[in-house]
């Protein structure tokens, strides 16, 4: 309940609070964002195959953020910033449908 | 037979080849990397993890002891700030593309803006410039008006200017009418123009062959200067840019043009255009005069040379 209580929250705050993001880390956002999509889904698999663990969801979501972004940074300086956000989202995207696929056979037995 | 105990013999020892082998290679061993992501969804931790308490749960219960867990609540603090981290990176996402979206809007709109003034500004230009000619033409004729000879030099300058298409014009003549395909026609797009610069110049040049004196599309009356030309979809007469429908008129022996452009290779074409993209045109005698109005043909750096 708490946990559902704080995404409430940050959601509410994001919009509500004119959180003013630096210029230099706009463009990491929708990654950033992707990756925590990706802890979040595996997070929600692991609660309903019973295995689900606070740190390791918290560290996995910040570790996923972290070097999905850094990633993304480091193209940019290399100039294939393009091509690496791209094979993150792959990557990611892969991993989300994987998990989503694996929550929908154990909610809906389908 | 030999020949058939030998094939027999190779297919056993492949039979044995595949049952020695270790272990059989996977299908998709090529594409490891994609299997492994599938894999490896789930974090592997949390299974890890789940097994590691589960066994110290198991030695604890197994040595009668309580279990000596992390307090819960700091867990669920972490994982509500998690969360939180979660919303907020999705919401402030969220509010900078609207905001966004905000200023893209407000620039297009500006840009709008500035080319609704800029063109109207070219309209009360181009007719100062009208007025201004006809200011010119005024006092010229005020000018030559006054000597015989001079009378004399301003009707030629007026047939001179009628003829390269500086001066109003009125007479008899024919309308051609252009427009695009009708909305059921098949394969049609309604963003495109259907009607091109191409058909607007076969008109063009197939009444001037018709035997037209003076020719106008949609009021751009065209000189020896005039361009009908296409840019980005948009058809311009004069670099004026103009819209479907487009009403080519033009001044002539109404009826010998009508004929002679149905017959030649204006309504050749037109009927060609209509049958493969299904644009709509129509040939009209007009009942009353038509009057052309005045292009613009000057000359900047052009003089006439003197003939010995």
């Amino acid at each position: 309940m708490i946990p559902l209580i704080g995404l409430a929250l940050g959601l509410a705050a994001g919009f509500l609070v004119d959180v003013s993001v630096p210029l230099g880390l706009q463009p990491y956002l929708p990654i950033a964002i992707v990756a925590a999509m990706d802890a979040l889904f595996g997070g929600f698999r692991s609660l309903l195959e019973g295995t689900f663990d606070n740190r390791v969801f918290v560290i996995s979501f910040v570790s996923n953020v972290l070097i999905a972004s850094l990633i993304v940074w480091l193209g940019d300086q290399i100039g294939v910033g393009s091509q690496l956000s791209t094979a993150v989202i792959v990557v990611l995207g892969i991993r989300i449908f994987t998990n989503v696929a694996s929550i929908r056979r154990q909610l809906f037995h389908a | 037979m030999p020949d058939t105990s030998r094939v027999t013999m190779v297919r056993v020892n492949a039979t044995i080849e595949q049952q020695s082998r270790p272990a059989p290679r996977r299908l998709d061993a090529s594409m490891s990397l994609l299997a492994d992501i599938a894999e490896t969804a789930l974090d592997p931790d949390y299974r890890r993890v789940t097994q590691a308490r589960r066994e110290s749960e198991g030695r604890a219960e197994a040595e009668g002891a309580r279990s000596p867990s992390r307090p819960r609540w700091l867990g669920s603090v972490a994982l509500a700030l998690g969360l939180l981290v979660v919303g907020l990176l999705i919401s402030v996402a969220a509010a900078r593309v609207q905001a966004n979206a905000g200023v893209i809007s407000a620039e297009r709109e500006s840009l709008m803006e500035r080319i609704r003034v800029a063109s109207d500004d070219a309209d009360s230009l181009q007719e100062q410039v009208s007025s201004l000619e006809s200011d010119i033409r005024a006092l010229e004729s005020a000018q030559l008006e006054s000597t015989s000879v001079g009378e004399q030099v301003a009707g030629q300058m007026s047939t001179l200017r009628s003829a390269v298409g500086t001066q109003r014009v009125v007479g008899p003549g024919i309308t051609v009418l252009l427009n695009d395909a009708p909305e059921d026609w098949p394969g049609r797009d309604p963003d495109t123009s259907d009607v091109l610069d191409i058909d607007l110049q076969q008109v063009a040049n197939a009444l001037w062959t018709a035997g037209a004196e003076a020719i106008a599309i949609n009021g751009q009356r065209l000189t020896p200067g005039s361009a009908i030309r296409q840019a980005n979809d948009i058809i311009q007469v004069n670099y004026r840019p103009l819209s479907s429908p487009y009403h080519v008129s033009a001044v002539g022996n109404d009826q010998e043009l009508a004929t002679k452009f149905d017959q030649g290779a204006g309504g050749q074409w037109l009927r060609a255009a209509k049958r493969e993209v299904g644009i709509q045109f129509e040939i009209t005698i007009e009942d009353d005069d038509l009057v052309l109005p005045a292009g613009n043909a000057t000359l900047i750096n052009a003089v006439p040379e003197e003939v010995p």
